[in-house]
C-alpha cells in the first residue's frame, strides 16, 4: 500500500509538470491577454507599460521559468482579471460545485441502480426495455437544452422552482452551502438533475449489462440453490460482483462533473469553478486557466488513486502494489 | 387527484413568486459581468458601470453622456493649463468619514499606481503634470499641454476614501472592506461569479435612487437570463441578446427598452501595405500591389454595402446606419458628408476605372463575442461585397484573439466598434485610430488600417487643444471630411442599440453609453 502510493505520488508529479508545461505553452500561443483587456483610449505606451508590468513581455521560457519559481513557492500566479490569487478564486468557488457534484452523483447513483437492476433482471419484459431505451435519451440529449426545457418547464411554465442561481447558503466548518436550507434545495434541484443525467444513464447501462452477465454465473446459481432469499441473492452477490465498473464509472464522473460542469453551470447560472474557467478563457486570464487546470489534474489523480483502493476492497483479488 | 393539487397549487406557488419580484423596493438584474469592486482597477467599461453606483468622481457623464457636476460643484480655467475646482462641501463617504480635496489627490494618485492592473485607468490622469490642493475644498490641476478634454476625462477617475484605502488592495475591496464611496449606493455583498448586492446610502447628498437594494445577478448566458427575466427572477436583463426581442414583446408583462447607443461600427481597410495579408487574386494568389491602396475600390466597397439592408435584417431594426464614425444628432457629427447609397452598378464601374473589372479575392475579419451580431455582419458584408466581383471570406474568433491581431495590422479588412461617449464626439475614434501611429506622442494606437494623411493629422491635433467647442467641431467635421469623403479610410457601417429587457413595473431609461446604471429604474406604478 504504501509502495503504491508512493509510486503514484511519483507519477503525479511527472504528470503534473508535463501537464503545466502543455497548458503554459497553450495559452501563450493564444494570445496576450492585454489586448483583449486594454481600453480602447489606451496609448501604445501604456500598453507597454501594462505588457512589461505583468511580465507578458519576456519570452515564454522564461516566462514558465518564472510560474515554476511562484509554484515552488506555493503561488499560482495573481489573476489578471479579479487580481487576486487564483489559487484563491479556485478554492472559493470549489463548494459550490462540489454541492452540485456529489447532488448529481447522488440523484444518478440512488436512481439509476434500482433502474439498472431492474431492467437488467426484467431484460425482456416492457420495463426494462423503456429503463434502457430512455436512457439513451439521457445520453444523447444535450445538456444545454435539457436544461433550457427544464427550467421552461418547471419554473417559467409551472412556477415550481427558481429559475437560475444558487440559493441560501448557511456556513458550516467556514464552508458556505446551500443544501441545508429549503430555498438552496430548490435551486439545486434542477442543476443537479440535470448535471445528474448522463452519470445516470451510464450507471443503468451498466448495472443492466452487469447483471445480465452475472446472473447466469455458477455461483449465481448455487446461491439459489442453496435456497438463499431472492433479496440476499441480488444485493449482496449480484450488486457487489458488478459494482467494479460502476464505481470506475462513477469516480471518473464524478472528476469530469466537477471540473468540467461548465454548461450546466452556466445555464443556471451557478457560481461554480465551470463557469470561472471558461469566463477566464474568454478574457485570456492565463492564471488561472493554468492554476485551474492544474487543480483540475489533481482531482482526477487523488479520484484515481481513490477509486483503485476502493476496488481492494471491493475485490479482495486486486492487489495495490501489483498495479 | 392530482390535478386537482395542481388546479389548486399553481395558483399559490404564481402569488407567492410574483410577490417576491414585484416588491418595489427591490432590484434584481441579470447581468453578464462580473464587477471590479475596486473601481481603479480594470479599466473596462462594465466596471465603470458598476463603479457609478457606489463611487463618485469629480465631473461624470450623465445618461446623454454630458458632463455633470458630482464632486466638484464649479470649475473654471485660470489659464491653457490649469484648471480650478471647488468641491462639494458636506459630503461624507459610505464609512461616515468627510469627503475634502486630500481624498481626490490620493484617487488621482492611486490610478496609475494599483499594481497588476492589465487595463489601467491610466488614460484619464496621466495628462495632469500636478493637482494641488489649495484649501480643504478647493483644487488646481495643472496639465502636461493645453488639454481641453480634461472635464471629461477626470469622469473616469473615482474618488475613494483617503483614510480607508491608504495601503488597502484589490483584495480589500474585493472584500468590501474598503470599499466606501460617496455615491448613490453603498456596497452590501460580492460573491464573485453569483451576485453583487447593494443597498441605497440614505445619506447620499444628491437625489436618492428608487430602490433600497440592487442586486446583480452575474449570468453570463444569454439564454439564461432570458428565462430568470421569464421566470420572474429578475426585473431587469441586461445584455439582452437581439434575437429574443419579439419573443419577449410578444409577452404579456415585459418590454424591451431600447436607445441608440454612442457606438459605431466601421470597417478598418489596410491601407499601408502593398501586399496586404488576406488579399489574393481570383485564384487565391497573394497580390503585389493591393488593390486596397486605391481609393476608388475602397468607395466601390463602401457603396456596394447595402447598410439599411443590415439594419432591417441582422439587426431587427435596433440599429441606424451610419455614414461616418459618430451617430447622426452628434457633437462633430458633419452634415456636409453625403449619406451613402448603395449602388451595384457604379461600384462594379469604379471597379473596373481601378483595373479590378473582374475583382479580387479579400478576407473580412471580425470578432464573435463583442458586438451585437458581429459575426452576422461580417457574413452580411461579406456577401455584399462578393456582387461587386470582390469574393469576400468570413474569419470570425474570440474577442481575446480578435483585437491583438487587430492592433498588430494582421488584416486586410476588419471589423470595430467604438463607444464615442467618454469625449462625447468623434476626438478619440479619429485620434486613435486614424491618427499616424506615434507612439511617442500618444497617437494612433488603434490604427489599425495603416492610415495617415498629414492634413487629418493636424485637424485632429487642433481640435485636442481647441477650448473654443464651436472651433474645435469645425477640426473635427474637417477631419471626418477628409478621412471619409475624401480617402475612404473607413467604412462606416452602423450604430448600434442598447437593448434590455425589462419587466412591467419597472421603468428604465438606458444610458447613451451603454452603461447599466440602477438610479435610471423606477417603479412605474
Amino acid at each position: 500500500m504504501t509502495l503504491f502510493l508512493i509510486r503514484r505520488l511519483q507519477q503525479s508529479i511527472v504528470v503534473l509538470l508535463v501537464m503545466s508545461f502543455v497548458v503554459f505553452a497553450g495559452v501563450f500561443a493564444i494570445g496576450n491577454p492585454i489586448d483583449s483587456l486594454i481600453s480602447p483610449e489606451a496609448t501604445e505606451q501604456e500598453r507597454e507599460k501594462a505588457i512589461s508590468q505583468l511580465g507578458l513581455d519576456q519570452p515564454l521560457y522564461a516566462q514558465y521559468f518564472v510560474f515554476l519559481k511562484n509554484v515552488s513557492r506555493g503561488e499560482l500566479g495573481t489573476s489578471f482579471v479579479h487580481n487576486r490569487p487564483a489559487i484563491k478564486l479556485i478554492l472559493e468557488r470549489l463548494p459550490a460545485t462540489l454541492e452540485l457534484t456529489v447532488a448529481a452523483l447522488v440523484f444518478a447513483i440512488i436512481v439509476g441502480i434500482p433502474l439498472g437492476l431492474l431492467a437488467g433482471l426484467n431484460t425482456e419484459s416492457l420495463i426494462g426495455r423503456g429503463i434502457l431505451s430512455s436512457s439513451i435519451l439521457f445520453f444523447s440529449l444535450p445538456t444545454f437544452w435539457v436544461g433550457l426545457m427544464m427550467i421552461l418547464l418547471f419554473s417559467i411554465n409551472l412556477g415550481w422552482l427558481p429559475t437560475t442561481g444558487r440559493g441560501e447558503t448557511v456556513e458550516i466548518w467556514g464552508i458556505h452551502a446551500s443544501f441545508l436550507t429549503l430555498d438552496g434545495l430548490r435551486h439545486l434541484a434542477m442543476p443537479a438533475v440535470n448535471l445528474g443525467l448522463y452519470p445516470l444513464a451510464l450507471i443503468i447501462r451498466l448495472t443492466a449489462s452487469g447483471t445480465q452477465e452475472t446472473i447466469p454465473l455458477e455461483y449465481m446459481k448455487l446461491a439459489k440453490a442453496k435456497g438463499l432469499r431472492r433479496r440476499r441473492i441480488i444485493f449482496i452477490h449480484l450488486l457487489k460482483n458488478i459494482m467494479i465498473p460502476i464505481v470506475t464509472v462513477i469516480g471518473l464522473q464524478f472528476s469530469v462533473i466537477l471540473a468540467f460542469a461548465v454548461v450546466t453551470e452556466s445555464i443556471f447560472a451557478w457560481p461554480g469553478m465551470g463557469r470561472l474557467i471558461i469566463d477566464s478563457i474568454n478574457l485570456l486570464d492565463r492564471p488561472v486557466i493554468v492554476a485551474y487546470l492544474l487543480v483540475t489534474v489533481v482531482v482526477f489523480l487523488i479520484v484515481n488513486i481513490l477509486v483503485d483502493i476502493l476496488y481492494s476492497i471491493l475485490d479482495p483479488r486486486v492487489r495495490l502494489g501489483g498495479m | 387527484m392530482i390535478k386537482k393539487i395542481l388546479t389548486r397549487a399553481l395558483p399559490v406557488c404564481m402569488v407567492l413568486m410574483g410577490a417576491g419580484a414585484a416588491a418595489a423596493d427591490e432590484l434584481t438584474v441579470a447581468t453578464p459581468n462580473d464587477p471590479s469592486i475596486d473601481p481603479h482597477y480594470l479599466y473596462v467599461s462594465t466596471n465603470a458601470a458598476y463603479g457609478r453606483h457606489v463611487f463618485g468622481k469629480l465631473l461624470d457623464r450623465d445618461g446623454d453622456a454630458r458632463v455633470k457636476a458630482d464632486l466638484a460643484v464649479s470649475w473654471k480655467n485660470i489659464d491653457e493649463f490649469t484648471w480650478e475646482f471647488n468641491l462639494r462641501e458636506g459630503v461624507t463617504f459610505h464609512d461616515g468619514s468627510t469627503f475634502d480635496a486630500e481624498d481626490v489627490i490620493f484617487s488621482f494618485n492611486r490610478v496609475p499606481n494599483v499594481p497588476n492592473n492589465p487595463a489601467s485607468y491610466e488614460s484619464n490622469t496621466n495628462m495632469i503634470e500636478t493637482i494641488t490642493a489649495t484649501g480643504p475644498y478647493t483644487l488646481v490641476i495643472k496639465t502636461k499641454n493645453p488639454y481641453p478634454l480634461l472635464l471629461r476625462r477626470i469622469s473616469g477617475v473615482s474618488i475613494v476614501s483617503a483614510e480607508a484605502v491608504e495601503g488597502g488592495t484589490t483584495a480589500d475591496f474585493t472584500s468590501g472592506q474598503i470599499a466606501v464611496g460617496t455615491g448613490p449606493y453603498k456596497f452590501s455583498a460580492f460573491v464573485p461569479g453569483d451576485r453583487y448586492e447593494l443597498v441605497r446610502n440614505e445619506d447620499y447628498w444628491g437625489e436618492q435612487p428608487a430602490y433600497d437594494k440592487v442586486i446583480f445577478r452575474i449570468m453570463p448566458d444569454p439564454a439564461s437570463r432570458m428565462a430568470a427575466l421569464l421566470g420572474g427572477d429578475v426585473d431587469i436583463v441586461e445584455g439582452f441578446s437581439p434575437s429574443s426581442v419579439e419573443t419577449l414583446e410578444a409577452r404579456e408583462g415585459f418590454y424591451v427598452a431600447q436607445r441608440a447607443s454612442a457606438r459605431t461600427l466601421w470597417l478598418y481597410v489596410d491601407i499601408q501595405n502593398d501586399q496586404s495579408p488576406f488579399v489574393t487574386d481570383l485564384d487565391g494568389n497573394p497580390m503585389d500591389n493591393s488593390p486596397l491602396k486605391d481609393a476608388r475600390v475602397r468607395e466601390a466597397m463602401s457603396i456596394a454595402i447595402d447598410r439599411d439592408a443590415i439594419v432591417t435584417h441582422v439587426m431587427g431594426g435596433l440599429a441606424e446606419s451610419a455614414n461616418q464614425l459618430v451617430p447622426a444628432g452628434w457633437f462633430s457629427h458633419n452634415p456636409d458628408i453625403d449619406s451613402i447609397s448603395v449602388d451595384v452598378k457604379r461600384a462594379k464601374s469604379l471597379l473596373a476605372e481601378a483595373g479590378y473589372a473582374d475583382g479580387f479575392g479579400l478576407t473580412v475579419h471580425a470578432p464573435n463575442d463583442r458586438y451585437v451580431n458581429d459575426e452576422k455582419i461580417a457574413q452580411a458584408v461579406a456577401q455584399m461585397l462578393a456582387r461587386i466581383g470582390i469574393i469576400t471570406q468570413v474569419e470570425t474568433m474570440p474577442k481575446s484573439v480578435y483585437f491583438g491581431r487587430l492592433n498588430r495590422q494582421e488584416f486586410s479588412l476588419s471589423m470595430i466598434g467604438w463607444d464615442n461617449s467618454l469625449t462625447g464626439s468623434s476626438l478619440m475614434s479619429l485620434s486613435a485610430a486614424f491618427h499616424t501611429r506615434e507612439k511617442d506622442r500618444g497617437y494612433g494606437g488603434w490604427n489599425a488600417g495603416g492610415y495617415s494623411n498629414a492634413d487629418f493629422d493636424a485637424a485632429v491635433e487642433a481640435a485636442e487643444k481647441e477650448f473654443d467647442t464651436v472651433k474645435q467641431e469645425k477640426y473635427l467635421n474637417e477631419a471626418m471630411r477628409i478621412l471619409i469623403q475624401q480617402d475612404r479610410g473607413a467604412i462606416p457601417l452602423h450604430s448600434q442599440f442598447t437593448i434590455l429587457g425589462v419587466r412591467d413595473g419597472v421603468r428604465y431609461e438606458p444610458r447613451v453609453d451603454e452603461h447599466f446604471s440602477a438610479m435610471l429604474a423606477q417603479p412605474s406604478e
